[in-house]
């Protein structure tokens, strides 16, 4: 089992608060990571470093280390890697576009111009999220006028048509209703044989369901990182236990 | 029992408006629709507007109108697109934001007076559709730049996280992901400009309008336009003339009006997709 | 879907637990009839891998709960999976006390020949058969469980008879107050396995009475 991303002594701070506290995880290739932990425990935070999302905001300053595949993340440019790390977010964001033109937006955007390439790509896209199916009467349909959790799998669809290596998923299932929901863990599960996925929930029971790893974080910190099935049966730090037992946050 | 005044006052006042609106246009209607015809439209204007057409009052206000967008439309959206995709929100955008406000407040008449004295007559472009033009964009410029940025910000953040996410860069995101969605929002600010910009007369009786009817040849050529000459065909009031007055007021209003909207079937057209 | 897969797992593992135990009883009763003391060793060696066994089902059984938070039938079908690992597993216990018992009587022929312990050494192996086509697929009979009755009756009948040879001769008494163990032994394996099937109309009514 390798490890695909290394995260060390990661600190982070919003102006002078500071949301991240020598973080140091390691993500391990084609498993699931879930990272869970109270609000405002800084799981969104970190999970946003990974894709170097975090740039985008004004007055953010970050140390420490984060690599992929033994590389710098802040060496490799910065297009180039959102390519390689994939995010879906908590509420659906399909583009006020068809649904093929959602999916062929990143391979566009990265070149790709030949017609039947990009159908091909997108049939491909939509049919490993799951929702080939369910759309592939009506392609130009309006993105806008599907489901939630629709829109969930197509946002997926969209990440998947850029050929990610790892998969970034914030809280993908908080707007969703339970058979959406049960639908995307399943699909998680599968996409697990050829991606690497982290998972940022707080749904303790989804992360219990989904993940080969989990690491609890509380106030900026992490408190324990361990394999799920000895995070849920036999945690080592009691604050873990008293979180997912339900005794706080 | 409050309620039921309030609404009656509610009522009355947009019936009132509504009125008014109706008066008005009812009035230019009713006068000026005996001076429309195909002459008048295609004519060039005889015996000091007694008689003939308004052609070159037309074609004048067209250009001036083009002038003033081309001038305007670039600088104001860049400027919008500037403030909001590439500045962080801080005391300049402020000053910049106070600055249009300020300026949209301004009469049009200090804009005919500052366009006289710079482009005409210190650039020495002199009475030209160019002087004229670019007054009015002056004019319109600060109702562009915050209509533009209105519709800039309204933009979700989480469409353009979305885009970013995939790999796009800012150019990319604003060429397919803001622009589109904004482009309602801004075709609106640049068609209240187009009528602001064919109607007022101060802007361009010191820097564009001529009273010849002579028909341009270039931008450094003056021109005759709609409103001034309404103007002068009111201020010299003989019975003829008032009539082809209203005439030229109703041909201003139906173009304004034709613009307006095929404005807003091409915005339609447009935002087929974006949410409402 | 992951859950089927991984229920059919536990059960299998269930049903593989109860055929080890199954034939260590057997075993343990054809070591006594035939004196055989290797036999009885290989019993007792054997129990260990019952026990892993054992331990490896309910371990599956917390991590299913723990992980898949299972409700309803699921639930109850594991909460009960652990209770009927946990029969089995005394029932292999109960063939290693007999297996002990047998290298415990030193002479070479035994006091009478065996003739009912044998029986209601199959009848416990009948009873697990049932209990676990029951678990299998998921299905309730009273009516093949009356052969409970059936080892009582024999029971008694061997305690009788080994009374009375006690009674005979005082050098039998040793070996036949073992026999009488193994009569019990066998009649508490017996109760287990009817537990078994008892758990399983547990799960498929949900009703706590028949546990």
């Amino acid at each position: 089992m390798e490890e695909k991303m290394e995260i060390e002594d990661l600190n982070l701070w919003y102006g002078t608060f500071q949301a991240l506290k020598d973080i140091e995880l390691d993500i391990y290739e084609n498993r699931v990571t879930a990272i869970i932990g109270p609000s405002g425990c800084g799981k969104s935070t970190l999970i946003r470093c990974l894709n170097r999302m975090n740039d985008l905001l004004d007055d953010v300053t970050i140390e420490g280390e984060i690599e992929m595949d033994d590389e710098d993340i802040y060496k490799i440019d910065v297009v180039t890697l959102r390519k390689r790390i994939g995010m879906v977010f908590q509420k659906p964001n399909p583009f006020p576009m068809s649904i093929f033109d959602n999916i062929a937006y990143g391979p566009k955007i990265h070149g790709t111009k030949d017609k039947k390439k990009l159908r091909e790509i997108v049939e491909d896209s939509l049919k490993r999220a799951v929702l080939w199916d369910e759309v592939k009467d009506d392609l130009n349909k309006s993105a806008l006028d599907l489901s939630g959790g629709q829109q969930q799998r197509l946002c997926i669809a969209r990440t998947l048509a850029v050929k990610p290596e790892v998969i970034l998923f914030d809280e993908p299932c908080s707007a969703l209703d339970p058979i959406s929901t049960r639908k995307i863990e399943d699909l998680i599960a599968k996409l697990k044989e050829n991606y690497t996925i982290v998972i940022v929930t707080h749904n303790m029971q989804q992360a219990a369901r989904v993940s080969d790893f989990t690491a609890f974080m509380y106030l900026g910190k992490m408190l324990e990182f361990d394999t799920t099935k000895n995070i849920f049966t036999n945690p080592k730090n009691e604050k873990t236990e008293s979180y997912i037992s339900g005794r706080f946050g | 029992m409050k309620d039921k005044y309030v609404y009656a006052l509610l009522w009355a006042s947009t019936i009132v408006t509504a009125m008014i609106l109706i008066f008005i246009l009812g009035f230019v209607v009713l006068k000026g629709s005996s001076a429309l015809s195909v002459e008048f439209l295609i004519d060039i204007p005889r015996r000091g507007g007694e008689a003939g057409g308004i052609f070159p009052a037309i074609l004048g206000t067209f250009y001036l109108v083009i002038i003033a967008l081309v001038v305007a439309v670039p600088l104001g959206v860049g400027g919008a697109l500037y403030l909001v995709e590439f500045q962080k929100e801080n005391i300049i955008t402020k000053i910049i934001r106070f600055g249009a406000d300020t300026l949209n407040a301004i009469p049009s008449i200090i804009f005919g007076l500052f366009g006289f004295a710079f482009l005409v007559y210190y650039l020495k472009l002199g009475v030209c559709i160019l002087s004229g033009g670019v007054t009015l964009a002056f004019m319109v410029l600060p109702t562009i730049l915050r209509t533009s940025e209105e519709a800039l910000r309204a933009v979700p953040g989480w469409d353009k996280e979305g885009s970013y996410a995939l790999g796009a860069t800012k150019l990319q995101t604003i060429k397919n992901i803001v622009l589109p969605q904004s482009l309602s929002g801004i075709i609106t600010g640049i068609v209240l400009s187009i009528g602001r910009a064919a109607g007022e007369t101060a802007p361009i009786i010191f820097t564009a309008a001529i009273l010849n009817p002579v028909l341009p040849e270039s931008v450094f050529d003056p021109t005759m336009s709609l409103p001034s000459h309404l103007y002068t065909l009111v201020s010299e009031s003989t019975p003829e003339k008032l009539v082809n007055a209203y005439g030229t007021a109703l041909v201003l209003i139906i173009l304004v009006l034709i613009t307006t909207y095929s404005a807003m079937l091409f915005r339609k057209y447009f935002t087929r997709h974006v949410r409402r | 879907m992951v859950k089927q897969e991984k229920l059919q797992d536990m059960k299998d593992g269930t049903v593989k637990l109860a055929e080890m135990a199954s034939q260590a009883i057997e075993n343990c009763i054809e070591a006594l009839k035939n004196r055989d003391f290797e036999l009885s060793d290989s019993i007792i060696r054997n129990d260990k891998n019952i026990n892993d066994l054992y331990v490896e089902i309910e371990n599956k059984c917390i991590y299913l709960i723990a992980l898949e938070q299972p409700v309803a039938t699921d639930l109850r079908l594991i909460s009960s999976t652990m209770s009927i690992t946990n029969d089995l597993e005394r029932i292999g216990d109960y063939a290693v006390n007999i297996a002990k018992i047998n290298k415990g009587i030193k002479e070479k022929e035994l006091v009478k020949p065996l003739i009912d312990l044998p029986r209601m050494k199959d009848i416990v192996r009948a009873e697990i058969e049932i209990s676990m086509d029951f678990y299998k697929n998921m299905t309730y009979s009273e009516e093949k469980l009356k052969i409970d009755d059936v080892i009582d009756d024999l029971n008694k009948q061997v305690f009788n008879e080994l009374v009375l040879i006690m009674m005979g001769d005082p050098k039998t008494v040793d070996q036949a107050a073992k026999l009488m163990l193994v009569g019990r032994h066998l009649e508490r394996a017996g109760d287990h396995a009817i537990n078994i099937a008892n758990r399983v109309n547990y799960i498929i009514t949900g009703d706590a009475r028949y546990i």
